[in-house]
């Protein structure tokens, strides 16, 4: 069966996820909904083992990998009309550097956040740390749209930052 | 030196996959599984390295194009490979041979022996229709 897209979803969507390229984006994303896919990570964009490891896995796949800065220039230069694109940035931090830079997505995806010391669970496989909450509450201060969501086909969650 | 064998999954599927073999043929040595949940795409390759070493190794996953195969694939070197859609007739396979035949060799067979476990068999009713 092919995937249908998420008729209440279109325009561009940042995912913050950690395991970057990964199942969940080919066979959910790519896999009906999403017309480019990029990979936004200044370390993989840079480092020619990491970076033909996901143009390997990306083929096929319209879009590819870019630097931080590269996804807001080429964001900015289209006029900031992307479609039903999907930009998968791999933390908090670079999710704010987008943000910073401009870029104002349709919804923001908190996805896959690992485990480690200090960080909180707010949701199966989203962890976060004090810095991270502190990003993600100012964000949705500023009235973006931040929320739970693995598939396009999935319901959607609110991200609810517990007080301390 | 017998070929090692890894199983890195999704949660415990490799776990339970490895519990299953075992259970079939007995203790292994150098058999052991992986679960990447909770890990990031680096966590996972440094643990898969950790767990390897340089030793000649074969990592099985479930699906490929998913972490657990990508982030395997960024940490294994020579003598080693990541074979992906592991089942329980694969890693039978796998144990049965390791000791007999070259490491490339094993690898052909045991994904042969892996296919071989994907079938459909329609019921009898249908197959008249």
């Amino acid at each position: 069966m092919v995937a249908q897209p998420a008729g209440d979803l279109n325009g561009l969507v940042v995912r913050v996820d950690d395991r970057l390229f990964h199942g969940q984006i080919l066979y959910g994303w790519a896999n009906g909904w999403a017309e480019a896919i990029w990979l936004v990570h200044d370390i993989v964009a840079a480092n020619s083992t990491e970076r033909a490891l996901y143009e390997e896995q990306m083929e096929g796949v319209k879009g590819g990998i870019l630097t931080i800065d590269e996804a807001l220039a080429r964001y900015h230069s289209s006029g900031c009309s992307v479609g039903r694109c999907l930009l998968i940035v791999a933390s908090c931090v670079d999710l704010k550097r987008l943000i910073d830079g401009g870029a104002r997505p349709y919804e923001i995806h908190l996805a896959n956040l690992g485990e480690g010391e200090g960080k909180i669970s707010i949701a199966d496989s989203v962890n976060l740390s004090k810095d991270d909450c502190n990003i993600i509450e100012n964000l949705q201060a500023d009235g973006l749209s931040i929320c739970l969501r693995k598939l396009p086909q999935s319901e959607t969650k609110p991200v609810v930052i517990p007080s301390e | 030196m017998v070929t090692g064998g890894l199983v890195v999954t999704h949660g415990k599927l490799g776990e339970v996959l490895v519990h299953e073999v075992e259970h079939l043929i007995g203790r292994q040595d150098s058999f052991k599984s992986l679960s990447t949940l909770g890990m990031s795409a680096g966590e996972i390759t440094e643990k898969v390295h950790n767990l390897i070493g340089n030793d000649q190794y074969i990592v099985f996953t479930d699906t490929p194009g998913t972490s657990p195969t990508i982030r395997s694939y960024a940490a294994i070197q020579n003598d080693q490979a990541v074979v992906s859609g592991v089942n329980i007739g694969m890693l039978l396979s796998f144990i049965m041979n390791r000791e007999t035949i070259d490491f490339r060799e094993l690898t052909e067979r045991m994904v042969r022996d892996g296919r071989r476990c994907v079938e459909v068999k329609w019921s009898r009713n249908q197959q008249e229709i």
